[in-house]
């Protein structure tokens, strides 16, 4: 049996983003294996992000501008919002899924493979759901793009990309926070459904209709603004009637940066704390 | 011990977990001042397998034999000592360690959990980065042992623990490694199912290649597998040898079990000790220098006897010898006083 005959497998490099893709394709073939499973999962993602715009429909309804933005405007700031958050759902969703793979000790495994952590975890299952969310996030902008005014300029296209980039990243580096801390402290686990939540109440909305706390606290504390409301300043023209400073319109990708370096810090930090206590 | 190049070496490691008292954790009075205590886990460990040892890890439940495999596969940190898997630190050389080690973890499944067990055999084809050919040979042996073909195209969420665990192991196996670590890899399995995991092992142990550390509560399993022991009790090392060394160690080269008519009242018996007393079976181990005729005299004067058989001590007796002297507590039943 040379299975068992002690010589070491010869090893080949194999690139991390290939291995990634692996991983994912299987997932996604196992889960196409079920149509039923497969449309539910999906329908999920659909079903919860309709319910945020009709939720928002419902406002614009009786307003006819919130704070001086028009419907066409706001709906390109939940756009951003939701092709972000489908698009951190897709690649980095998995996340959710750490105090579940804690309590069923399959955390360990990732530990025990020549792979990062954070790969494994990310691949572990393929998020279906996130579908859901791009559909709709998709229908969205394709919406707002013909009610707003804006023109479509490279340098303007260029801008949307960034910032839905930045949205997916600022909301990856909030739940790399909360992953961290649910290692540290198991009772932290709905921090992920509470960031979840706040984000689909208030981020869908101009940041000049709420009071000022919570503009603070969207910009400096949790900057759920930057994935949304600070750069659809900047392409719909409000540039000037932002909180604080105009400046804010241009940061997204350096507090995109700023939190995911902040949550990898924190995720290694809480880490090596589980490592020594288990 | 082998004298030959050391595989695995744990030196001087002690690990203590922080726990809280029950009792005014979170008093009205002293909210902030919430006392904590470090419960001892490993204590002073040394541990060293040479090249192709095949090493039983056993104890009680608690005794610290998980923690010790956790600190050997990088999982856990200790707090002083240091811990070196083919040299390397299996915490800060994680991913190279990795590549030298297979792990199961009793009926903890490491497999993707929604995907056919072939595509997680491929996946792990691809983190090892084993070449195609490697793969299949490899994949192909361990289903001549384990058949894993009539089952490794069924989604893991829907084997049985049986074909789940044999799965684990392969998947342990696939890569070569040069170290193998089970942590209690044939826990709640069928006769059948034991039977095809240590053929499996058994083969390991013969190539003398690998070095594998088993921890199992399955006697036979230690008696058909491990030519050395190591016996951990409250996380101190309280044997470390050879198997049939382990007998002498504890005292407990050998002993009858009586099984007597009725439930027999205290036992004062001359010739030997009374270790353990269970309905109307009892066993008793000669004292030093008694005979088998002896002591069987003895005992069918003592009560009526249906039937007597003289045993040399399994790894079980020799285990529970091992505990009762570290932490010695009075024999329970009618006979249990008795010398």
């Amino acid at each position: 049996m040379t299975t068992t005959d002690g010589t070491a497998a010869p090893a080949r490099r194999v690139g991390r983003l290939r291995l990634a893709a692996v991983i994912v394709r299987a997932g996604l073939r196992s889960q196409l294996a079920n149509r039923a499973d497969f449309a539910m999962a999906v329908a999920n993602g659909v079903t919860y992000q309709i319910t945020v715009l009709l939720f928002a429909t419902v406002i614009f309804s009786r307003f006819s501008s919130l704070g001086g933005w028009g419907l066409g405007e706001i709906l390109l700031i939940s756009s951003i919002r939701m092709l972000g958050h489908g698009l951190y759902m897709l690649f980095f969703g998995n996340l959710g899924l750490i105090p579940h793979l804690l309590r069923e000790g399959r955390f360990e495994a990732f530990r025990t493979r020549p792979a990062p952590v954070l790969l494994q975890v990310f691949t572990y299952e393929a998020p279906i759901n996130a579908l859901g969310d791009l559909v709709v996030a998709g229908a969205s902008l394709t919406v707002c793009l013909s009610l707003v005014d804006v023109t479509w300029s490279p340098a303007a296209l260029c801008f949307l990309a960034v910032a839905v980039a930045a949205a997916t990243v600022i909301e990856l580096g909030l739940n790399l926070h909360i992953a961290g801390l649910v290692l540290r402290f198991r009772g932290s686990e709905s921090l992920f459904f509470w960031l979840d939540n706040t984000a689909g109440n208030f981020g869908n909305y101009p940041l000049s209709v709420f009071p000022a706390v919570l503009q603070g606290a969207f910009t400096f504390g949790i900057p759920i603004a930057f994935a949304g409301y600070y750069p659809a300043a900047w392409l719909t023209g409000h540039a000037g009637t932002v909180p604080v400073s105009p400046v804010l319109v241009y940061l997204s990708p350096l507090v995109a940066l700023l939190a995911l370096l902040s949550g990898l810090a924190v995720w290694r930090r809480c880490l090596a704390w589980y490592s020594r206590n288990g | 011990m082998s004298g030959t190049e050391a595989v695995i070496e744990v030196t001087g490691v002690t690990k203590t977990f922080r726990s809280w008292g029950a009792a005014g954790a979170w008093s009205i009075r002293r909210p902030l001042r919430r006392p904590s205590e470090r419960a001892l886990a490993l204590d002073g460990v040394h541990l060293r397998v040479a090249r192709g040892e095949f090493v039983g890890l056993l104890g009680q439940n608690g005794a610290g034999k998980s923690t010790l495999i956790k600190l050997m596969t990088g999982l856990l940190l200790p707090d002083t000592g240091t811990v070196r898997v083919c040299g390397l630190d299996p915490y800060g050389d994680r991913e190279r360690n990795a590549r030298n080690m297979g792990v199961t973890f009793g009926q903890r499944t490491q497999l993707w959990w929604d995907l056919p067990a072939r595509d997680s055999f491929s996946i792990l084809r691809d983190v090892y980065g084993l070449p195609e050919r490697v793969w299949r040979e490899a994949l192909a042996e361990l289903d001549d042992v384990l058949t894993l073909s009539a089952f490794w195209d069924t989604p893991v969420r829907f084997l049985s623990l049986g074909q789940r665990v044999r799965c684990d192991l392969a998947a342990a196996l696939l890569h070569r490694p040069r170290v193998l670590f089970l942590d209690e890899p044939t826990i709640g399995l069928d006769v059948m199912v034991k039977d095809q995991v240590r053929e499996l092992l058994s083969r390991l142990a013969a190539t003398g290649d690998h070095s594998v550390v088993l921890t199992t509560h399955d006697m036979a399993e230690v008696e058909a597998l491990c030519r050395r022991i190591v016996v951990i009790d409250r996380g101190r090392v309280v044997h470390d040898g050879q198997r049939d060394r382990l007998a002498v160690a504890a005292g407990a080269e050998r002993s009858f079990l009586v099984e007597f008519e009725t439930p027999p009242p205290r036992l004062d018996l001359v010739r030997a000790t009374v270790v353990s007393v269970r309905g109307a079976t009892v066993r008793v181990r000669p004292v030093s220098g008694a005979d088998r005729a002896q002591v069987t005299a003895e005992l069918l004067a003592a009560h009526p006897v249906r039937s007597v058989r003289y045993e040399g001590a399994t790894a079980e007796d020799v285990l529970r010898a091992l505990h009762q002297r570290a932490r010695p507590e009075p024999a329970s039943g009618a006979a249990g006083a008795a010398t």
